[in-house]
This record gives C-alpha cells, structure tokens and sequence, in this order.
C-alpha cells in the first residue's frame, strides 16, 4: 500500500469515527429531548383531566336544571341516554375515561343498561386506553318514578388521560 | 518532493471537503433543532390555553371575565371548521422570539369549546382578555368563549352593556381592555372603536335589530353574551361557530327529546318530544342570521314551556 493509499484510508477511518461519534451524540440527545417531550405531554393531558373533572358537571350534558343552585348536579337520566348516542364518541378530547358512579346508597347491579336503569351503579362513557385517572365528587340528581319528585344521591365522576407509552 | 506535494495537497482538499459537510451538517441540524424547539413550546403554549380556558368555563354564572397572561409576546391562530357532528376549534400559537415571530406551531383540537376572536390574535403587553358567557338556546348548549387582545372603545353603550362592562371590571379597577366614552372624538387613534345605534365607528352596534356591523358584514346576535363575541370576532369565525354551537344544541336536543319520552313513561306528563324533534332540526343553520331569527323563536317557546312543568321540567 502506498503512502498514499494508506492517508485516504485512514482519513476514512476518521471520518468514519466522527460520523458514530455524531450518531451516538445525536441518539443520546434525540432520547433525552423526547424523554422531556412525553413528560410535558403527560403533563398537558394531565392538566386538561384535572380541569375538567372539577368543571364537568356544568357542562350541557351532564349539568341539572331542574335546581338553579347546585353547581355540582349531575342529570343522571340525561347522562345515562347521552350513553346511547354514538355521536359523542371522540367529542372529550384527552380523555380515555368517562364514568359517573354512584357511591351511596350502592345499588346490586354494576353498569348501567336499559333493563336495569336506575337501579345500577355506573354509567360508563368513555372507556379505552390505559389511563391515569381522578374523581370530583357530585350529587345525582333524577326524578324518581317512585317518590313522584326529584331524587339526588352522591356519586362521583371519574376522569382518565391516556399515558404515554 | 513533488510527490510530498501532491499528498500534501490531497489531505488539504479532503480534510475542507470532509470538514465543511460536517460543519454544514452541524449547522443545518443545529438550526433545525432551534426551530422545531420553537415549535414543541409554541404547541405545548397551544395546549395550555386549550387547559386554561377549561375553568373559567361557566357554571351557574351568568358570564366571566379573565387574562392569560402570556411570558413573551404571542399570536393565537382560532381556526373553526363544521366538519364532523359537532365540528372542530383548532388552535395554535406563535410567539415573538429574537424580535421574529415563529412559526405556527400544531394545532390542538378542541370539540366542546367556541373561541370567538380575529383568525390571529395578537396579545398586547403579553396578555389576552378572555370574557365567557353562557349561551342558553333554550337549554344550556356551551360558553360562548370571547378572546381579545386589542383596545376596544365603546361609544354610548346602552345601560346593560355599561353594567356589565363595570361588573367585569370592577368598577374600573380591573382594565379590561374596554373603554367607554360618550364621544367618537374621545377615542384614542390606536383603539378599535365601536358605536352603539349609530354609525362612524369601526365596528357598529345595532340593539334594535340585534346586528353587529364590521367590515362591512352583518352579525346577528341574541344575548349580550354573542354581542360581545361578534364585536371581537372576525366574520367568517363568529359564522362558524354560531353554526358549531347549533350543532351542539342539536344534539343536545336529541337527548333533551329522549328524556322527555322517558319522563313521560315515568309518569311526568310533558308532551315536549315533538317539539323537540322539531328543534333538532331547525338547529342545523348555518348562519347567525337564521340563529338569531329561526331557531331562538323556537327556543323561547320550548322554554315557556318546560318552565311550566314544575318538577317535571325536561330541561
């Protein structure tokens, strides 16, 4: 090999070793700054989810009209047909948990179906993903078929984000 | 000693070549970087005020007033489409960085908020105004969200505007970015001036025939709610969202027309499921003008009517 030769390759080599050591550089960085990106991902959805929880039940589809005094009714009877509605499907954003759930008196059935609405415990509206979930405590509020009167009982609602994978 | 030279030459000529792509590379990507930094913030911004805008939604009160106070001087894009059930709010951000402006970042979507504002909306001294106002139609249907960042001057505004603009400022000691004089002339030139039942200004109010009156297009409101919102919006925004909202009530309606039928079987006479049927359809407008003449007409009936139900109340 001539001399060179034997200069083109080691300039090769050189180049070679610069180009890993940038690849490295570059991977080492690329995995950080996503690192930090999916927190502030998880934070945002976190926040969003939070927020929500706590202002939800004066939303249109969930708020109580019948009273004009209780920010936190929820119309049981209107949340449990919104459920039938596939149109509201994807409409909460960020969200891959959706639930009302009864605390007390606790009823024997778990979800709520039309064969045993009322007498059930959940009402489930968005379920999917693996989620990070918080509760805000509310009253649920219908009118009773039985009592011939409106009827609140506590419940809460269940919020979830989707974490990133 | 010419073949000393021939090498000498060769590994100079290489090393340039082989350094100056290396060094283009590090810049380019360097540069890249700084911008799509730019942009991960300007989206996680976007993000934000998306989240921020969810509590000051309404609840029981009637409107509310807040600031996003902003760390450097920000564009918000509102971009509104009626594509889909119930249509889509889209926003982005750019913000002021080495006395240049970024590029928008990517957009958040948003199916149950109603940005009302100019497609870009510029913060002044960093901060944006937020105002929110429940729009009832007859039920409840979503907070008509209005988002300025300019000075805005208001000739002779009627009673009820003046009460609520002292309201939400608290009798002066919150500015607001809304000012009221009795006089055209006593504007400043840099302010956005509105005049209320007469005409000269930028953007002029009409309360009797509910239209608001900017660049040369009609807006037709009902509430002081909307009247703000289109005094704040730009045209083709406060069209779209009018008709988002509609979407909305529409669907709202469906649930509304659903349990009325399941009150009835309940035992709660009502007979408002036909009415409200009818309402689901004549919510599709796609105009403020068929909102603010068509389908509030209907809604001010069903109310009436729901309100004489006592306990039986649909809604």
């Amino acid at each position: 090999m001539s001399k060179g030769q034997f200069k083109i390759q080691q300039m090769v080599f050189i180049i070679v070793a610069i180009i890993i050591l940038f690849g490295i550089v570059s991977v080492f960085f690329v995995s950080i700054r996503f690192g930090s990106l999916r927190g502030d991902v998880e934070d945002l959805r976190k926040d969003a989810v939070l927020s929500q929880v706590r202002k939800i039940a004066g939303t249109p589809e969930f708020n109580w009209i019948a009273s004009d005094d209780c920010a936190s009714c929820i119309d049981l009877d209107k949340v449990f047909l919104l459920k039938e509605r596939n149109t509201y499907r994807g409409f909460w954003t960020d969200t891959s948990l959706l639930r009302v759930s009864r605390v007390y008196p606790l009823e024997e059935s778990s979800e709520c179906t039309t064969e045993n609405y009322p007498k059930c415990n959940q009402i489930t509206l968005v379920n999917s993903g693996n989620f990070e979930a918080y509760e805000s405590f509310v009253s649920l509020c219908r009118f009773d078929q039985e009592l011939k009167q409106n009827k609140c009982e506590i419940g809460k609602i269940l919020m979830g984000f989707d974490t990133v994978k | 000693m010419n073949r000393k030279g021939v090498d000498f030459t060769f590994s100079w000529i290489f090393a340039i070549i082989a350094g100056a792509a290396i060094l283009g590379a590090a810049i380019y990507i360097t540069t890249q970087l700084i911008g799509s930094s730019d942009t991960q913030r300007d989206t996680l911004v976007a993000g934000e005020v998306a989240n921020l805008l969810n509590p000051i939604q309404t609840n029981l009160e009637d409107n509310r007033y807040s600031v996003i106070n902003f760390a450097t001087d920000t564009r918000v894009y509102n971009e509104c489409s009626t594509q889909g059930t119930f249509g889509v709010q889209r926003l982005s951000t750019s913000s002021k960085t080495r006395n240049q402006w970024s590029e928008e970042s990517i957009r958040k979507s948003v199916y149950d908020k109603y940005l009302f504002s100019r497609e870009i909306e510029e913060t002044e001294d960093k901060k944006l105004h937020i105002m929110v106002n429940p729009l009832f139609a007859p039920f409840k249907v979503g907070d008509v969200i209005s988002i300025y960042g300019a000075k805005y001057c208001f000739v002779n505004p009627p009673d009820g505007v003046e009460d609520l603009i002292n309201d939400l400022s608290i009798d002066g000691k919150q500015d607001i970015g809304i000012n009221k004089t009795n006089s055209i002339n006593d504007c400043a030139r840099n302010v956005t001036s509105v005049c209320f039942n007469r005409i000269g200004c930028d953007i002029n109010v009409n309360t009797q025939s509910e239209t608001v009156t900017k660049d040369g297009n009609d807006m037709y409101y009902e509430g002081d709610g909307l009247m703000f919102a289109a005094i704040f919006s730009d045209y083709e925004i406060y069209e779209c969202q009018i008709s988002r909202l509609m979407k909305r009530a529409s669907e709202l309606g469906a649930v509304y027309a659903k349990k009325a039928i399941y009150l009835q079987g309940s035992g709660c006479s009502n007979n408002l499921a036909s009415d409200l049927q009818s309402f689901v359809l004549a919510a599709n407008v796609s105009s403020s003008r068929d909102f603010a003449r068509q389908v509030m007409l209907i809604a001010e009936g069903l109310e009436r009517r729901s309100n004489e139900l006592g306990s039986c109340r649909v809604f």
